[in-house]
């Protein structure tokens, strides 16, 4: 293990898993000191049983709720002005989101503005010069798949960027009750930036202990469940919800540590790619963890202990394991591939990315990797994974 | 994997570690909006020189409201009341409590009347009873094991009217936990390896017992895997400053671990030890620990042979047959007792025949264990264990624990 040195660690989000989570709302929100929530999701959602099962919680609890379920399918500044005069005008003191990406990227807004008491935000930017303090209670119910930002740090509004611990949900309820079918190309590009997050914050470098239980834990139920999650067998919601629940064990584990070359490298090439820059991170993660594999400051060999479990890695010996878990990632690729009937890219060909594409992106690349792999090294992953290239496991 | 049908997972303090955190108080002062802090300790930390340390690297950038050096062992409402008055009098606007569980409960008692305004603490006992946050409150912890730092429950005594109030709320879990190397450096060698061994016990029983779930696994394992690379390493250099950190970093993972999974038999029998023959609560843990888990082993043996990767490193894990795992890992537990015993020169018992005071005086008389056992009955940890403990079973362990012999299992009653 690699010993703790100066470090800070922080993860506000309290989380609820299981069976019948939905039943402990009242108590959680007590427990956060809300007395009147305000509860926003989508208009697809509310019609789904989810927000009924939600609301049905609630009213026994003589909790008075009140419920706003017209977010679009992005956040939108106007959205949470309109929300922000609903929320002062109504006398809440909390926020619930129900949904994935554009229903909690408007709550953590929508919480800064109440909380502010103002709708200009643009100072609280990462680009602006405002600090953001403790927020209002705020309760995450992921009910759809998303971008995989839901509960970290990170907000999105318009084309404005927030960045800040106090944006993460106080307490995060997954029940399995709550999911409905979805495309499983929709769980699939949720799922693997949480993947890709947790691996990135596991392999290293700012490893520690702490981010290492989240990540650990994630890559686990994960590698687990992502099948059975999108299969539909029997227990596919039980399934799905432990997916969900890995993805914010996984925001949990990248709020605390800089964004991993897999993430920077989805990011520039989602931008011309025609699919959400998550399927990109799961494309591209076996390419960035085989370049990594050979440096000593990244432990790519560590991530067989949670992937394969305590007996594979034991037995597996040292300078084997890389390749056991290069081969487990493509499996794990090949199985959703198969079980999406073909349809989950493999390669950024499938996803429209051109070789003459690939110069300007690892350049645009050249001064923002923290983990100091030159341009060069970011192109030649970018063309390994353009086409497809076999990973050598020796 | 197999994942509960439900389960919760809070670690919500923020975790301040290294070799000179102490310098960024003025810095998570500032971030927690407070200017005049209260600082609360006890008698021993105060002569060791460890306040010093503090308000060394604080004084030319922020004033200290006042430094309350009196907390007694066995705290109560008096003491709170008193160090309330005096947060109110020099206008304080947040607590730093520097020592181990008997500083930090009162540091929570007194946040809460200060906060709350309250001149009757009783109706804030019990579960939720607080609706909003707290004033500040930085816990700097001085030994590596109990954890306290990040638990959610304060235990206050009202000694005039003979009863204790128990406060449950996530409003009383610290702000922020700062773990400095310094702290723990100039540790005796029995301290260092009591506290450690409570520690292991808190990521051993959180791993072993009913209310375990995924997260809460990653955080013991965490934790017994720095124990391991580091007890002995810090019991041979005790001034091994990174050997300090990670058994202070393992102390808050297993802290963390266990207030969300809770804890079992060895706690049950432990507190009751404690409680009638003034033992200290890391000799109990280090004593009883391989007792629980042989205790339990009909019930759990899957997940006691899961220690063995963390606790005895990948070689020892894949040498042992998938059988032998479990009982290996007792039979470590017992080898590591063993080994502090002799670097402490006896003064970290093996069994409880073996404690003694200062004077070298035997703490746990034979004749008091049925005292003992009658006790544990009413401890609430006794609900988390994997087999039933009932008072004749609790008996048997605790005569083992007392002579040092491995327990006849058996003669457990298997439910």
């Amino acid at each position: 293990m690699v010993e703790p040195e100066n470090n800070t660690f922080i993860s506000p989000v309290k989380i609820n898993a299981g069976k019948k989570a939905l039943a402990h709302i009242p108590f959680e929100l007590a427990a956060m000191g809300a007395e009147r929530p305000l509860l926003i999701t989508t208009k697809v959602l509310g019609k789904k049983r989810a927000i009924p099962r939600i609301i049905d919680g609630l009213r026994g609890s003589g909790v008075p709720l009140g419920i706003f379920d017209d977010i679009g399918d992005h956040a939108r500044l106007k959205t949470v002005l309109r929300l922000m005069e609903v929320f002062q005008d109504g006398g809440f003191d909390a926020i619930i989101a129900v949904g994935s990406g554009a229903v909690m990227h408007t709550a953590k807004t929508l919480n800064l503005a109440v909380t502010k008491n103002t709708g200009d935000l643009v100072p609280f930017t990462v680009k602006g010069d405002q600090t953001i303090e403790r927020l209002k209670p705020y309760m995450a119910i992921p009910a759809s798949s998303g971008d995989g930002y839901e509960t970290t740090s990170t907000a999105f509004l318009d084309d404005l960027a927030f960045s800040s611990l106090e944006f993460m949900p106080d307490v995060v309820v997954v029940d399995p009750v709550v999911f409905v079918p979805e495309d499983p190309l929709k769980i699939i590009s949720g799922a693997m930036p949480a993947l890709t997050h947790a691996v990135e914050g596991f392999v290293g470098p700012g490893k520690n202990p702490f981010v290492d239980a989240y990540a650990y834990t994630a890559i686990q139920m994960i590698v687990h469940h992502l099948a059975d999650a999108i299969g539909g067998g029997r227990r596919w919601k039980a399934a799905r919800s432990a997916v969900a629940t890995a993805e914010t064990m996984a925001g949990c584990a990248f709020s605390n540590v800089k964004p991993g070359l897999t993430h920077l490298l989805a990011t520039a090439v989602g931008q011309k790619a025609v699919c959400p820059h998550g399927l990109c991170m799961g494309i591209l993660l076996p390419y960035v963890l085989d370049h990594l594999s050979t440096r000593d400051d990244f432990f790519v060999d560590s991530l067989l202990l949670p992937m394969a479990g305590p007996e594979t890695f034991a037995i597996t010996a040292g300078e084997l394991r890389t390749g056991k878990v290069l081969t487990l990632i493509q499996e794990l690729q090949f199985e959703l591939y198969e079980s999406t009937q073909k349809k989950l890219p493999m390669t950024l060909e499938d996803v429209g990315i051109k070789k003459d594409q690939l110069k300007p992106m690892a350049a645009s690349l050249a001064d923002c990797t923290s983990n100091d792999v030159n341009g060069e090294g970011c192109l030649m992953i970018l063309e390994r994974a353009l086409t497809g290239d076999p990973i050598d496991l020796n | 994997m197999d994942l509960p049908v439900y389960y919760e997972f809070c670690c919500r303090v923020k975790t301040v570690s290294g070799h000179d955190v102490l310098e960024k108080i003025p810095e998570i002062l500032g971030d927690l909006g407070a200017r005049l802090p209260l600082i609360i300790t006890d008698k021993g930390v105060f002569e060791a020189g460890l306040i010093d340390m503090v308000t060394s690297v604080m004084n030319s950038k922020v004033n200290i409201g006042s430094v309350e050096t009196d907390v007694p062992p066995d705290s109560d409402l008096t003491v709170v009341n008193r160090l309330a008055g005096v947060y109110r009098e020099k206008g304080c606007d947040a607590i730093i409590a520097v020592g181990g569980g008997s500083v930090l409960d009162t540091a929570k008692g007194v946040n809460i009347v200060v906060s709350e305004n309250a001149s009757d603490l009783m109706a804030f006992t019990g579960a939720g009873a607080l609706k909003r946050p707290l004033k500040p409150l930085i816990a700097i912890p001085t030994t590596s094991g109990t954890g306290s730092e990040v638990t959610l429950v304060a235990v206050i005594a009202d000694h005039e009217k003979e009863r204790k109030m128990l406060f449950t709320s996530y409003f009383l879990l610290p702000d922020v936990a700062i773990l400095d190397s310094r702290m723990t450096l100039g540790l005796p060698p029995a301290i260092t390896s009591a506290t450690a061994m409570d520690a292991l016990s808190h990521a051993v029983e959180a791993y072993t017992c009913l209310a375990k779930n995924p997260m809460s696994d990653a955080f013991a394992r965490a934790a017994m895997e720095l124990m391991r690379d580091n007890l002995f390493k810090v019991m041979d250099h005790p001034d091994d400053k990174g050997g300090r950190l990670s058994l202070a970093v393992a102390a808050n993972l297993a802290g963390v671990a266990f207030s969300n999974a809770m804890v079992g038999m060895v706690h049950t029998l432990g507190h009751s030890v404690g409680a009638v023959c003034r033992v200290s609560h890391g000799m109990c843990m280090a004593i009883l620990l391989p007792y629980g888990l042989e205790y339990n082993l009909h019930k759990n043996a899957q997940f006691t042979s899961e220690l063995l990767l963390p606790l005895g490193g990948e070689k020892i894990y894949a040498g042992t047959p998938k059988h032998r795992r479990a009982e290996k890992v007792i039979s470590l537990i017992r080898d590591w007792n063993a080994r502090l015993f002799h670097l402490t020169k006896g003064k970290h018992a093996r069994c409880f025949k073996e404690v003694t005071d200062p004077e070298g005086h035997a703490m746990v008389p034979r004749d008091k264990l049925k005292d003992i056992a009658l006790k544990a009955m009413g401890d609430g940890s006794i609900f988390y264990n994997p087999e039933e403990l009932d008072v004749d079973d609790a008996m048997m362990v605790l005569i083992h624990a007392w002579e040092g012999t491995p327990l006849n299992r058996d003669l457990i009653r298997k439910g």
